[in-house]
This record gives C-alpha cells, structure tokens and sequence, in this order.
C-alpha cells in the first residue's frame, strides 16, 4: 500500500512538475511568508477570482488526502476498519436515502405555496392606499377595520341607511365593463376595443381625461 | 404618434459583476415570489406599504420613458401599452384598463400572489398610477379576484370597506357618483 501511495506522489510530481515548470515544485518558505502588497486580493477573496480557479500548486492537498484516506483507522479487534465492513452494512443507509428525496421535494412544494397565504391575524393595520408611511404604532388610527375573518360577507348585514338599490336608480349601473382598454401589443392586428358607453356617459379621448373622470367619484350619501 | 412597447434589452445581465440592470440604468433583483409573498405580506400586517408603492411609483416612470410623450395628453390605448408591458418583463402580470360607467378598473390577470388582501398590488398599481397621471392615486381591491378600482386617495378608505362588506364591482360603482363641481 505504502508503495503505491509513493509511487502516485512521484508521479503528480511529475505532472505538476511538467505543468507548471521547476517553480512550484515547492514554495519557499520566504515567499509565502511574505506580506501581501495593500492593493493585492486577500487570499480569502481569490476564490472567486477567475485567474485563481486552477488547482492550488504543490502536492500538499494531495498528499494529506490521500494519506488520510488510505490510513486503517485501528479497531478495538487489532483490524482494519475497512475489513470489518460487509455488505449488509449498506442495506440501512440504502433505505434511508431512497425515503429523502421523494419527502423533501413535497415538503419545501408544500411549504412555499402555503407561504404566501399566511393567514394574518391584523391584515389591516394602517392605510395600505396611504402614499407616505404610517406614523409610530402608539398613533394607530382609532377605527381599525375588522380582521380577515370578517371578511366574508355576514349573514346579516348591517342595517345600511337606505341604501339605493342599483335597479331602480335613475342612471343604472354597469353590470360589466363598458369598455376593456387593453395593450395593443401582443395582438397588434385584434381592434382594440371602443367604448361602447351610454349616451350620458362621456368618452374621454385621453388617459388624463379617463383618470380625472374616475377620481372624480364620491361616495353618495 | 407613440410606438409600441419593446421589451428587447430591457434586462442586461452583467455576470461579472453579478448584476442585472434594466436599460434604464436602475439596478433590480430577480426574486422568486415565495420570496417576496411574504415580505409584503410582512409590509400589510404592519400597514406600511411605502415601499411598495415606491416601486410601482419606480415602473410607471419606466413606462412614461417608454412611452415617449405626455402621458396625459396620450391615448389610453398607447398608456396602457406601455404601462402593461413594462409591469409585464417584471412578472408582476398583464395589465388592462376597464372603464365601468364612469369608473375606471384595473385587471391585473396572472397577477403573483403576494398577500390574501391584495394589497400589495393595490399599493403597486397605486403607485404606477401616480407616476403616470402626475398626482396621488389609490387602487382599491375589489371583490373580484385581480380588479382594483381607481379612485381618489381621500375614498379609498370606504370604497375598502365596500368591498370587505363582500359587494361586488357593479354595486359599488352604483355607491359612486361624481362629485359636485
């Protein structure tokens, strides 16, 4: 064993000596020792750089891998580790990696599409419409709307102060959109929709006229 | 006369130094949506959607760019193109305008979830509308999935209300009357 560890040291020798030329056959102690210049990359930071991404000259890797992973770790029987294994030592291991993956693919599925339905206990906490940020928590607005569970419509609403019913209201109103704006690039050739409005409604022909015309709304009383 | 929307280049990918620039200059993050789901579902529980309403103040400008002239003064039409495309190579869905009445609806289909109220994509297109009509907007969800009403700040509050009453789109833009001149 000890013969072919040093026959494969000589040889990567060899090749680093053939690759890399006489130089890096061993580093000298005074030059590794020496402090980097102030502009020059920290050792730490050269893993990213791409000149550095060659395999780090000298056989000193090498050797301790090879060295540690040959060495017969000494058992209690005076055996080599390595002759005490047979094969059902592999059964165990085997079955434990057949279960991982199939679970953990699910698991981190399951995991992320729930995370953005979290149910939030105080959805509403400040004014989500509001253009600057919220004043400190102490000065929380008084009238907080209700939690996400009243959401849902309640079986009996409350009592609302004559409330006009949409029917019988003297303009109607639109039980679907009177007209759909949509971008005409993806289908340049379909004719973009024209507004099919009633007579009293007007038809803005610019965006400004469109936006003035919906913040113009107020609730009616 | 305005051109359409070209989203060719808009990303340019700098793998050397590991960013990713939009063609006009601004540095973005490409992030997944169970990423950022939960941080805005963060923003709405503490009621600060400042910055979310930053980056859709961010994308309208992007679309004002894009679009070339005064966004007023410009067709809906053309408005919406650029607005829906500029939203659209940021994934945040496909953007069309809908007048009902007098009212004007945003649907945002294919819109990634990002909180159950739908307030952070208020907030988003909110702030896209400030950029593009030059004043404070809010956008209000309503109860259909994906549709947010344009309104003035000041009633976004009650329309709000509205809608987590459970009425739907063409009852409250019953509720809706224009103001008094």
């Amino acid at each position: 064993m000890s013969t072919t560890v040093d026959q494969l040291r000589a040889l990567l020798s060899r090749v680093e000596e053939r690759r890399n030329g006489p130089r890096l056959r061993a580093v000298p102690a005074a030059v590794a020792a020496t402090p980097a210049p102030a502009n020059e990359v920290r050792p730490a930071e050269r893993i990213s750089a791409l000149p550095e991404r060659k395999p780090p000259a000298g056989a000193t890797p090498l050797e301790n891998a090879i060295a540690g992973g040959l060495s017969p770790t000494p058992v209690p029987g005076n055996k080599p580790a390595s002759m005490e294994l047979d094969l059902d030592d592999f059964e165990a291991p085997q079955t434990a990696v057949s279960k991982a993956p199939v679970a953990s693919p699910r698991g981190g599925e399951v995991a992320h599409r729930a995370a953005p339905t979290v149910p939030q206990t105080d959805p509403f906490a400040g004014d989500p419409f509001a253009s600057s940020p919220p004043p400190a928590p102490a000065a929380k607005p008084a009238p907080a709307p209700a939690p996400a569970v009243a959401r849902a419509p309640a079986p009996a609403p409350a009592p609302a102060p004559a409330r006009p019913a949409p029917t019988p209201a003297p303009a109607p109103a639109p039980t679907a959109p009177t007209a759909r704006i949509a971008a005409a690039e993806p289908s340049a050739s379909a004719p973009v929709a024209r507004a099919m409005t009633r007579a009293r409604v007007e038809t803005p022909r610019t965006f400004g006229e469109l936006l003035d015309l919906s913040l113009s709304l107020r609730p009616r009383d | 006369m305005t051109t359409g929307f070209d989203p060719g280049s808009y990303y340019a990918f700098d793998l050397a130094r590991g960013s990713v620039v939009t063609k006009h200059g601004e540095r973005v993050l490409v992030l997944s949506t169970a990423t950022v789901g939960p941080l805005v579902s963060l923003a709405v529980k503490h009621g600060d959607l400042t910055g979310v309403r930053a980056l859709g103040k961010r994308i309208g400008e992007d679309a004002i760019r894009s679009l070339g002239t005064d966004v007023r003064d410009a067709t809906p039409e053309a408005v919406v193109t650029h607005a829906s495309g500029t939203l659209a190579v940021l994934g945040f869905g496909a953007l069309t305008l809908e007048r009902w009445g007098e009212a004007l609806v945003i649907d945002l289909a294919g819109a990634p979830p990002l909180d159950g109220e739908q307030l952070g994509l208020a907030a988003l297109l909110g702030g896209l509308l400030t950029s593009l009509g030059g004043r404070d907007i809010a956008c209000v969800p309503v109860a259909d999935n994906a549709r947010f009403l344009v309104v003035h700040p000041q009633v976004a509050e009650e329309i709000w209300t509205w809608a987590k009453e459970g009425r739907s789109l063409p009852e409250i833009v019953a509720r809706l009357g224009r103001e008094a001149a």
